[in-house]
């Protein structure tokens, strides 16, 4: 299999592998290495340039994923296809709702919602079928789009970077599920960055590095750090700590914030300089409503949030800016980037408030130098153009490209959400480490993440949040992840209001 | 103002509106689609013009408006096809087709009727009324005696907002405008719904031509739409192409419509009488603008 895309970038470069029925094939690689591009091509979403598949023995070259769903073929993809305004429930039978439809025609809700509550069950998520999709977190909204495949009880599955936010007691639930599809004799292409994932749920590895396979291995056969070896072609050392620069003035302080619907309760903290400080949590107990409230986006009921002893509170998003502080999403897509747009574009927005580019004109030649240095300190692919359209990066690159054009305001403050979802272990580091040369220079990190390994590989210190409040507060080095796990689902101190240790 | 007055003027409303409800009932079935299609003026167009040829030819209104829905569908797949398959700006291929059709309806009608700007005859048969007296003077000003196309248009409204909302086709169609990779990923194919919407819209945008065409008036003169497809894309855009607000804001369309054809024979200056129909649907589309931004904050 190749691809070349229209803009002359050859993703694939005759790739063969080979997936054997009720295995789970686990596909690893770099960003960028074609892990997508190869997912899309057997879905059917985008053509071949040349070579062919054979899917049980028949040649198969779908033009349009309904062929590929005729077959049997599910897909999660990387980044979601869900529609905002319609309801969990029509999100996954969509495409199979004409099955509920009376003679009227009319569609009948209730048949479909049980439908899909009994799934829901089945995987012991908590989401109700009649939420819509843009009320939901993010990690609610990756559940749904596993969802809508395990609805259409496909034989062949292909899991496009399904757990890349999802929280690590969710990410043990559907793992267990993956095992059970195998179970059933169905067979599932399984992508991941986090190779502790793939080595315990697959049976064989295929390695993906620029475009070319290195091999496909029995799990058996090798390990992690051979693996991260031969994705990234270098040795490189995973192992991880906290930066050592702590300082004593504070740069934020939040106190006793309470959002208007109630969802962040009483929660107060202080960020000093220097110091990276975790904030660790099952999706939806408030991660949301913090960034939102640190970013202005969302309205307090009361408290206060002061920056280097200011208060920010009333400031929009842009004056928060101003104020130093810097931003990012864990909705790349939708809020982070504009993906139809090119690069420079991307990189520029924000930026060109501040005057970095000339006065009244933008300075082209500024920008692209800004640009580039972006792309090269962050690791960027995108095939040296600068001016290609971001939809066109791969997921992972527009998450460094993200990371690059936030840190590049210098913030006294950087507030992170999932930084690093969807990325390569050896950019994961190159994110972390720009994380620590940031707090170096004096600045704070507020880290949202749903990885634990992460927030204990970086923080500091870690805040758990338990359906809005604070439930516990914890040191580095004193970490304990079963201890943290059980904060996370509320075994241990949900009762409190408070910390139960400091 | 004595009651004769305002039986008009009510009249005089719901004539006008017709035409622009059943445009603009298609034109939301685009919308949702994901399609603004401002072709609808050009549509309507070509079936007024069609529907009084054939109304004339056969001497029946019935095939007259037969001959103009399909010639109005024909070019709305046309359309369709340059947009959803060959990807074409639906903007510039819709302003393409009103051009065309525009001149194109001239330059027929000066082939087939002797090189005149209007053609009219007594052999154009007029759209049927829902001819009942019951001697009540409300009933009778009131609820009958309008073009049958009207009684059409807004059980059409009703069925539409069924359609849309409740049906399994209105789902995908809703998908379809909002989040079109999703409609692929499930497996079905963006440019077919897309095709379907179209020549439904090609067909009440054929029945608004033959009602402007073929009731009352019963002529066809050069660009006799006279905007009217646009009107109907405001009413589209301001309801949100919600079927039962797009009736609602056609018949607010059709008041001033009413309004401005009532003034023309006022001592007012006829110039301004014909803006007013306009002037109302800017103030109208900024009133709605103005709500709407209210009810979501200054985002
Ligand atoms: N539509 C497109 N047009 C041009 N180039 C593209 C397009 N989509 C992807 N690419 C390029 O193809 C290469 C492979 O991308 P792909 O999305 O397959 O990577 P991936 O292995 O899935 O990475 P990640 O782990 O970051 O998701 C990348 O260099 C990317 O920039
Ligand atoms: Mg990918």
């Amino acid at each position: 299999m190749s691809k070349t895309y229209p803009n002359g970038l050859e993703a694939l470069r005759e790739v063969s592998f080979e997936v054997r029925k009720g295995e789970i094939h686990a596909i690893v690689g770099e960003n960028g290495a074609g892990k997508s591009t190869l997912m899309n091509i057997l879905f059917g979403l985008i053509k071949p340039t040349s070579g062919e598949i054979l899917f049980n023995n028949n040649h198969f070259s779908p033009k349009h994923p309904s062929e590929a769903i005729d077959l049997g073929i599910g897909m999660v993809h990387q980044h979601f296809k869900l529609v905002q305004s319609i309801t969990v429930a029509e999100n996954i039978v969509l495409g199979m709702e004409n099955r509920f439809q009376s003679k009227l025609r009319r569609v009948d809700r209730e048949a479909m919602n049980e439908s899909v509550a009994s799934l829901i069950d089945r995987l012991r998520m908590s989401i109700s079928p009649d939420d819509r999709i843009d009320s939901l977190p993010i990690s609610k909204r990756q559940q749904v789009e596993i969802l809508k495949v395990l609805y259409r009880e496909a034989d062949f599955v292909i899991l496009d970077e399904p757990t890349a936010v999802l929280a690590p007691n969710e990410v043990e639930d559907f793992l267990e599920f993956v095992r059970g599809i195998r179970e059933m004799g169905k067979t599932v292409i399984f992508i991941s960055h986090r190779l502790g994932e793939v080595f315990s749920l697959a049976d064989r590895i295929t390695i993906l590095r620029r475009g070319n396979v290195i091999g496909t291995f029995d799990k058996r056969d090798v390990d992690r750090e051979s693996v991260a070896n031969m994705m990234i072609g270098t040795a490189t050392d995973l192992s991880e700590d906290p930066p050592d620069c702590l300082g004593n003035e504070s740069v934020l302080s939040v106190e006793g914030i309470s959002d208007v619907s109630g969802t962040i309760r009483d929660l107060s903290f202080q960020l000093r300089e220097g110091e990276i400080l975790g904030f660790a949590g099952v999706g939806g107990n408030g991660q949301e409503e913090l960034f939102e409230a640190l970013a202005g986006s969302l309205r307090l009921a009361s408290g206060d949030i002061r920056l280097v002893g200011s208060s920010i509170s009333s400031l929009d998003t842009l004056e928060r800016r101003r104020a130093g502080l810097a931003l990012i999403t864990d909705d790349r897509m939708g809020k982070g980037l504009a993906p139809d747009r090119s690069i420079v574009e991307n990189c520029m927005a924000g930026h060109h408030k501040f005057g970095k580019f000339g006065k009244w004109l933008i300075k082209d030649t500024d920008a692209r130098s800004f640009t580039e240095s972006i792309v090269a300190d962050y690791d960027v692919r995108c095939g040296k153009n600068i001016k290609t359209a971001v939809r066109a990066l791969s997921g992972g690159n527009m998450q460094k490209l993200l990371v690059g054009r936030e840190i590049a305001y210098e913030p006294v403050v950087l507030v992170a959400a999932q930084p690093t979802a969807g990325v390569d272990v050896a950019a994961r580091k190159l994110i972390h480490d720009s994380f620590r040369r940031l707090v170096k220079t004096g600045s704070g990190v507020i880290l949202i993440s749903g990885d634990l390994e992460e927030i204990m590989g970086l923080a500091n210190r870690i805040i758990v949040l338990y359906r809005g409040r604070a439930v516990t507060e914890m040191t580095h080095p004193h970490y304990d992840p079963t201890e943290i796990s059980y904060y996370m689902t509320g075994i241990r101190g949900a009762q409190d209001d408070r910390y139960s240790h400091s | 103002m004595d009651i004769e007055l305002i039986t008009t003027l009510f009249r005089t409303s719901i004539r006008m509106a017709t035409p622009i409800l059943l445009a603009s009932l298609g034109g939301a079935l685009t919308y949702h689609a994901g399609i603004i299609n401002v072709a609808m003026e050009g549509l309507m167009l070509i079936s007024a013009f069609f529907s009084v040829v054939f109304s004339y030819l056969t001497g029946s209104a019935f095939y007259g408006i037969i001959a103009g829905v399909v010639a109005s569908m024909l070019i709305s797949l046309l359309y369709s096809v340059f947009v959803s398959f060959l990807k074409a700006n639906n903007f510039a291929i819709g302003f393409a087709i009103n051009i065309l059709i525009s001149s194109l309806t001239l330059f027929l009608m000066r082939v087939m009727f002797q090189g005149k700007n209007a053609f009219n005859s007594p052999d154009i048969a007029s759209i049927m009324e829902l001819k009942v007296k019951t001697g009540n003077y409300f009933l009778d000003n009131y609820l009958l005696n309008f073009s049958i196309l009207t009684y059409l248009s807004i059980a059409i409204a009703f069925l539409l907002a069924y359609i849309i909302y409740k049906t399994s086709f209105g789902l995908r169609l809703r998908v379809c405008g909002e989040m079109p990779q999703a409609l692929t990923a499930a497996g079905i194919k963006v440019g077919v719904i897309q095709l379907w919407a179209s020549i439904l819209c090609g067909g009440l945008c054929g029945l608004a031509g033959a009602q402007l065409s073929l009731y009352n008036v019963r002529m066809f003169s050069r660009d006799m739409t006279g905007g009217r497809g646009f009107v109907a894309l405001a009413a589209i855009l301001i309801s949100g192409g919600k079927p039962k607000r797009v009736l609602f804001i056609s018949l607010l369309f059709g008041l001033f419509d009413a309004l401005s054809v009532k003034l023309q024979n006022e001592k007012i200056a006829p110039q301004f009488a014909l803006m007013l129909p306009y002037i109302m649907s800017v103030v109208v589309l900024l009133l709605f603008h103005l709500k709407t931004r209210k009810q979501y904050g200054k985002a």
